[in-house]
């Protein structure tokens, strides 16, 4: 079967190089993700996905079609990017273009690649005759970069349950370096809010907070830099007869923490710290803001990415590791580090509001993520369709033990 | 008029025009090609252009009298040669996840028969059909009834059309009474099967719910402890697939030899190497042909069939010595022969003896 699998694969190769670049030079930055959208929408049905959809929030999904309602598996990545970085990728080479077998362009690694992989190993899936028991959901979601996933939480919410589908487990086409990583940390921005009716105290209040906290915060030290927290100078401003304070704040979060948690131990300290500044109320919240999105809905969003794991002996991951080490397929268990914040992936949402066990196998490097020049190696991209397909016939494909191709 | 054998494998097919005659004018082939190409490159649409610039434009039907096409796996629902409908497609459709790697081609081939074969009847001949009416004792594993059913697990034989064209042509050859005949067939494929059979009819196989279980094949384990699967999952931590890959892909003759191997070289080569391989590929068919004389109450004849029947030829002056108690009992001795029929001349004799009386075939062959 593997031998089937990996010369099919082989024989994709250019479709998926191809497509690759053409959804790297097709700019979708967050919000702005229709036409990388339609890109999509127009390949999976060219590549015999027995069903492609496109819903209310700008999600493209297709499906791939089982013998039975159970188990469902979700290959998803998405299809936004960060903003271009500005006057920095002069020596870059052009979005789209391959040298020394690499692909360059924002997204590249973060996650275009990783979606081009995923689409082909449902074609491969499809491609192969291999019998599935259970349904595969490939889906491209938008607005994840901004830090909220909004897409992804449409997708689980409303679009697959309208089709009767409830993914029982998730793949992320996040860069792993085709590891596969079971979870990462978090962050939350927040605003400290200082209050009162004395001008002096409460800026004497702001800048005691800001200076305590930016003591404790920082980065740590060493070649593995991780940015555990980041605070801004505090702006001021008197509204409705009193003074206040605002104090934006970026916070790592720990898979053992969660938002309330965090934001109660802030305002304590944050309100210990305020006490010998005079008179002033301190209250800390979550940064809410109103996004419009690519189909112009508009909806709120919490500046918050949850911290998730998924237990490293789940079947999810057991199976995962066995059938790529079958598949002869360098199975490197790990997390994500995102050492700077404000990074995160969809599997914030998936395990931590869905309960959806979720990895991630990519075929992008975590350090290319969101950086000038960003790149994706195309054999990994190649190795990342053999591989999730072997994960996922592992999960859903119908057992073929025993039989082999062609020699009986 | 031909008939057409069609033999599809994953990357392929092979392919073989017999023609009315039949013991002359078989024309072989191979065509490569991948079965969802859709660019006209699936190997059927090869295989009709290129008939259709040898036949100068004839239509099929002038030129084929029938399709006959090999299918691995029938399960319990095909006991016999069937011609293929929108029904039977049905219910192969049913039956896919119980051969999953042969279905879905054989489905690929059969959905578009009409574009590539026109009106001429497809028949379809199951490899296991010929063993669907072993006995109970000898189809049934010693496990909880309620799991064997749901699971659908049972023994059946994978070569059952060289067992039975074989068979035929050995009591033919030598005289014997067909329904009292006792004869244990050696289908020398790349995984090799071993069958008793008694009256034309298995009585023993040596394959089991797949043909992984048996006798040792080029790349697959054959017959072993099944602790040895759960000591490999425990101890080594792998998963189902990598566990088969290992017994059906790295194991048997290469797994001993520590090479790829085919059962010629390891018989016709001599080398050092293949002794372990072939010492345990012969003593394991020692076992197989006393069960087979034990279960059938002696033995009259040992034929060997496949792609590598030539070998039994080197197998039998070690069989014939180690068999020696049973020369004399009834027949002063076990006969050895070698049935070197073509596949396709096989599968057709089987389709034709089943099918020549249905209304399709008839139909066609302008007896109605």
């Amino acid at each position: 079967m593997y031998t089937l699998l990996k010369n099919k694969s082989a024989g994709l190769g250019t479709e998926l190089v191809s497509f690759a670049q053409d959804l790297v030079r097709q700019n979708s930055v967050s919000l702005d993700e229709d036409a990388a959208a339609g890109l999509v929408e127009k390949r999976m049905n060219a590549v015999g996905f027995d069903k492609v959809f496109r819903d209310d929030a700008g999600n493209v999904a297709g499906l791939i079609l089982g013998r039975e309602s159970e188990p469902v598996i979700l290959l998803n990545s998405h299809l936004d990017t960060v903003s271009p970085a500005k006057g920095k990728t002069a020596d870059a080479p052009e979005a789209g273009s391959i040298e020394k077998g690499r692909l360059y362009g924002l997204g590249a690694a973060d996650c275009k690649g990783g979606l081009a992989a995923q689409i082909y190993a449902g074609a491969l899936l499809k491609r192969s005759l291999l019998p599935l028991r259970g349904h595969l959901v490939v889906a491209a979601t938008v607005a994840e970069e901004n830090g909220c996933s909004v897409g992804v939480r449409t997708l689980i919410e409303k679009t697959l349950p309208e089709m009767g589908l409830k993914p029982n487990f998730a793949i992320l086409g996040e860069p792993t370096g085709l590891g596969l990583y079971y979870g990462h940390d978090g962050w939350m921005e927040m605003d400290i809010l200082i209050e009162g009716a004395n001008p002096f105290h409460v800026d004497d209040a702001a800048m005691a907070i800001f200076n305590d906290f930016g003591k404790r915060g920082g980065i740590s030290s060493g070649e593995n830099r991780l940015e555990t927290m980041s605070i801004r100078q505090p702006s001021f401003e008197k509204a409705e007869g009193c003074h206040r304070a605002t104090i934006p704040m970026t916070r790592r979060l720990l898979p053992d923490e969660d938002e309330g948690g965090v934001l109660k131990e802030v305002q304590h300290e944050a309100g210990l710290v305020a006490q010998s500044s005079g008179m002033v109320a301190v209250e800390v919240m979550v940064r809410e803001e109103k996004q419009r999105m690519c189909n112009g809905r508009t909806t709120v969003v919490k500046h918050l990415t949850n911290a998730w794991e998924t237990d490293p002996f789940h079947p999810l991951l057991a199976r995962a590791r066995q059938s790529l080490a079958a598949a002869g397929c360098e199975a490197k268990p790990g997390k994500w580090r995102l050492g700077r914040l404000g990074m995160g992936t969809a599997g914030s949402v998936l395990v931590k509001e869905f309960g959806i066990p979720t990895i991630g196998y990519g075929p992008g490097l975590e350090e290319q993520a969101h950086r000038p020049g960003e790149w994706v190696e195309v054999a990994r991209m190649s190795e990342a369709v053999y591989g999730t397909a072997a994960i996922v016939h592992g999960l859903i494909g119908v057992p073929v033990c025993g039989w082999t191709t062609d020699e009986i | 008029m031909k008939t057409l054998v069609l033999k599809p494998r994953r990357t392929g097919l092979d392919y073989a025009f017999v023609d009315d005659g039949r013991t002359e004018g078989v024309v072989e082939g191979a065509m490569d090609g991948e079965w969802d190409a859709e660019d006209g490159n699936d190997p059927m649409t090869r295989l009709r252009l290129q008939c259709e610039t040898e036949w100068r434009g004839a239509p099929v039907e002038k030129i084929l009298r029938a399709a006959v096409v090999r299918g691995i796996y029938g399960g319990d629902e095909f006991s016999k040669p069937v011609v293929v409908d929108d029904q039977v497609e049905r219910r192969l459709e049913a039956m896919a996840s119980e051969a999953p790697l042969h279905m879905p081609i054989l489905l690929s081939l059969l959905r578009r028969r009409r574009e590539w074969l026109g009106g001429i009847p497809v028949a379809l001949v199951f490899e296991t059909s010929f063993f669907i009416g072993l006995p109970f004792r000898e189809r049934s594993y010693a496990l909880d009834p309620e799991l064997t059913q749901r699971l659908k697990v049972r023994r059946y034989g994978f070569q059952g059309v060289f067992h039975e064209s074989a068979c035929r042509w050995f009591v033919r050859r030598r005289g014997l009474d067909p329904v009292r005949s006792r004869i244990l067939s050696v289908c020398l494929e790349a995984r090799p099967e071993a069958a008793a059979v008694m009256g034309l009819r298995p009585v023993m196989a040596t394959s089991g719910v797949t043909p992984l279980e048996g006798l040792p094949g080029q790349t697959s384990c054959g017959e072993m402890d099944p602790s040895i699967v759960l000591t490999l999952a425990q101890k080594l931590g792998w998963g189902p697939e990598q566990i088969d890959a290992v017994l059906t892909r790295e194991s048997g003759l290469s797994g001993l030899t520590g090479r790829e191997v085919n059962l010629d070289e390891v018989f016709m080569e001599g080398n050092k190497d293949a002794w372990l391989a072939r010492d345990v590929f012969c003593y394991r068919l020692l076992q197989m042909a006393g069960s087979a004389a034990a279960v059938m109450g002696g033995l009259d004849g040992v034929v060997f069939s496949g792609r590598y029947a030539f070998v039994g030829r080197h197998i039998t002056p070690w069989l014939r010595q180690r068999m020696g108690f049973l020369a004399g009992l009834e027949h002063g001795g076990v006969l050895f022969d070698y049935f070197t029929q073509s596949f396709a001349m096989a599968l057709v004799d089987t389709a034709w003896l089943a099918l020549r009386g249905t209304r399709d075939v008839r139909l066609h062959a302008g007896l109605i």
